[in-house]
């Protein structure tokens, strides 16, 4: 077996062990890559930042646990910006386990001084997807009678000056995808088409590409698509969290999957040129 | 290196690890914990929907807003589909569910992804970008004409059309790895950073 033939054949556990070193060693001893921060991430950062002092956010986190990797650091990152412009913040979720994620990253606000009710509110969960984010768009008290801690939502101080979608400055979604829970496309429909309520969105890497047209459209203000958004989100805000530790995992991946590609691709076509080349040899 | 002596932590690290484990080959360990996060996902499923109709429907209900009886009714007719002789009847809350999400869809959809996208790609073609936006949206287009063949120069243009989706799926490919990599990423800070305390 020549060494074109072992490249092809190679076994998969040796990409696996690689591929496990090369997230390992950066995490435990960071690099310390620089993180360039680009227009698409800036012009989210510069939407955020000229909202209203004081005014009021809506925040939805639409994923579920095995993509907080992606979307806590963004959701932390934004909570501080939020949080200097000293703009209050409420969540809601549309996965079960969504408000737990909401409950880490809010954390954050206290360093701030937030208080819980008057700053910030974490409403938790809602069933039903589009049809309840329409309906809260409307009437937020008709699906949240009592929040994520089980206090009733009519005296929490904040809530009540939140008759509508419209009383927000900005709506966010932090999302990774449509199934069970509230998608993208759901979230531009209820806010931005049917109440006018600019929206910004977090996403996994998967779900970029497809929603990038949204924000070329001028439809949603601003786009965040995964960690390494975070990490430039991190930047800008000058927090450096868990998107700047993760970038560097990141690239040292990035760079052994490109290597593999290459390597593996080289492999197929130098091994098809050498069988041809063979008397009565040829493609395999 | 300074392990956590958060039970939760350990109870989450050593989850991680067994589903990892099937990386070397399917084994107990694997199956044990796959099975435990499908039971504990549909018992977090049925307490959230229990809370659901408790906070939006039941408590209302007792506290006098009797027109929600006619939700619980359609809700409960949803289980009709299991008792044989009615189960027919789970198709009153299926129509109304299809209806109801339809039209709440419809409001904003065409505008959001029809027009609102179509005027997206009507720009001044003065720079590259635009170009770009312009070129590839009539070539792909164009590569969905599937009705007449018109052949010479315009199926020259829709192959244009054909590359432009290939690197749009390139592009959609690329950003999944990262996704999937970032994933691992979230799992070996977990371990790494959070259980053993190394770093």
């Amino acid at each position: 077996m020549d060494i074109f033939e072992r490249l092809q054949n190679l076994d998969k556990g040796v990409f696996y062990i690689l591929m496990a070193l090369a997230i390992a060693i950066p995490t435990v001893k960071p690099v310390g890559l620089p993180v360039e921060v680009t227009d698409l991430v800036r012009k989210t950062h510069d939407f955020v930042q000229s909202l209203p002092e004081g005014s009021k956010v809506l925040i939805g986190f639409d994923y579920e646990p095995g993509d907080e990797i992606d979307l806590n650091p963004q959701a932390i990152a934004l909570f501080h910006q939020l949080a200097a412009r000293k703009i209050k913040i409420v969540t809601i979720a549309s996965f079960p386990s969504a408000p737990l994620f909401a409950e880490e990253c809010l954390q954050v606000l206290a360093q701030y001084g937030y208080k819980y009710g008057e700053d910030y509110v974490d409403l938790g969960y809602y069933a039903g997807g589009e049809s309840t984010l329409a309906a809260f768009g409307t009437k937020p008290t008709s699906i949240f009678t009592r929040d994520f801690l089980g206090n009733n939502v009519a005296s929490l101080p904040l809530m009540n000056n939140v008759n509508g979608m419209k009383d927000f400055s900005m709506a966010m979604t932090l999302n990774d995808g449509p199934t069970n829970g509230t998608g993208t496309h759901e979230w531009v429909r209820q806010s931005v088409m049917a109440h006018g309520t600019p929206l910004i969105m977090g996403t996994t890497g998967v779900l970029a590409a497809a929603n990038m047209t949204y924000v070329q459209s001028g439809q949603c203000k601003g786009i965040l698509a995964g960690l390494r958004a975070a990490a430039e989100y991190e930047k800008l805000t000058g927090k450096i969290g868990t998107g700047t530790v993760g970038m560097d995992a990141q690239s040292m991946a990035h760079v052994l999957i490109v290597l593999f590609v290459i390597l593996g691709n080289a492999a197929m076509f130098l091994g098809k040129q050498k069988a041809r080349r063979v008397p009565g040899g040829g493609a395999k | 290196m300074k392990i956590s002596g958060d039970i939760g932590v350990w109870v989450g690290a050593l989850t991680a690890l067994c589903i990892y484990s099937v990386l070397y080959r399917e084994n107990p360990a694997y199956r044990l914990v796959e099975n435990i996060f499908v039971g504990a996902s549909a018992g977090i499923a049925v307490v959230a929907g229990v809370q659901t109709f408790q906070s939006i429907a039941w408590n209302p209900l007792v506290k006098g807003n009797v027109v929600l009886v006619l939700p619980i009714v359609l809700g409960v007719l949803l289980y009709a589909r299991f008792v044989p002789g009615v189960s027919y009847l789970n198709r009153i809350p299926l129509a109304f569910l299809m209806g109801a999400s339809a039209g709440v869809a419809m409001r904003g959809s065409i505008e959001s992804q029809i027009i609102g996208q179509i005027s997206a790609t009507m720009i001044r073609l003065d720079n590259l970008d635009a170009l770009v936006i312009f070129a590839g949206t009539v070539l792909s287009l164009g590569y969905f004409f599937l009705t007449y063949k018109f052949g010479g120069a315009y199926t020259q243009a829709a192959m244009g059309g054909r590359y432009f989706m290939m690197a749009a799926f390139g592009a959609a490919f690329g950003n999944t790895v990262m996704g999937r990599v970032s994933a691992a990423i979230g799992r070996f800070q977990f371990i790494l950073l959070k259980w053993l305390g190394l770093g």
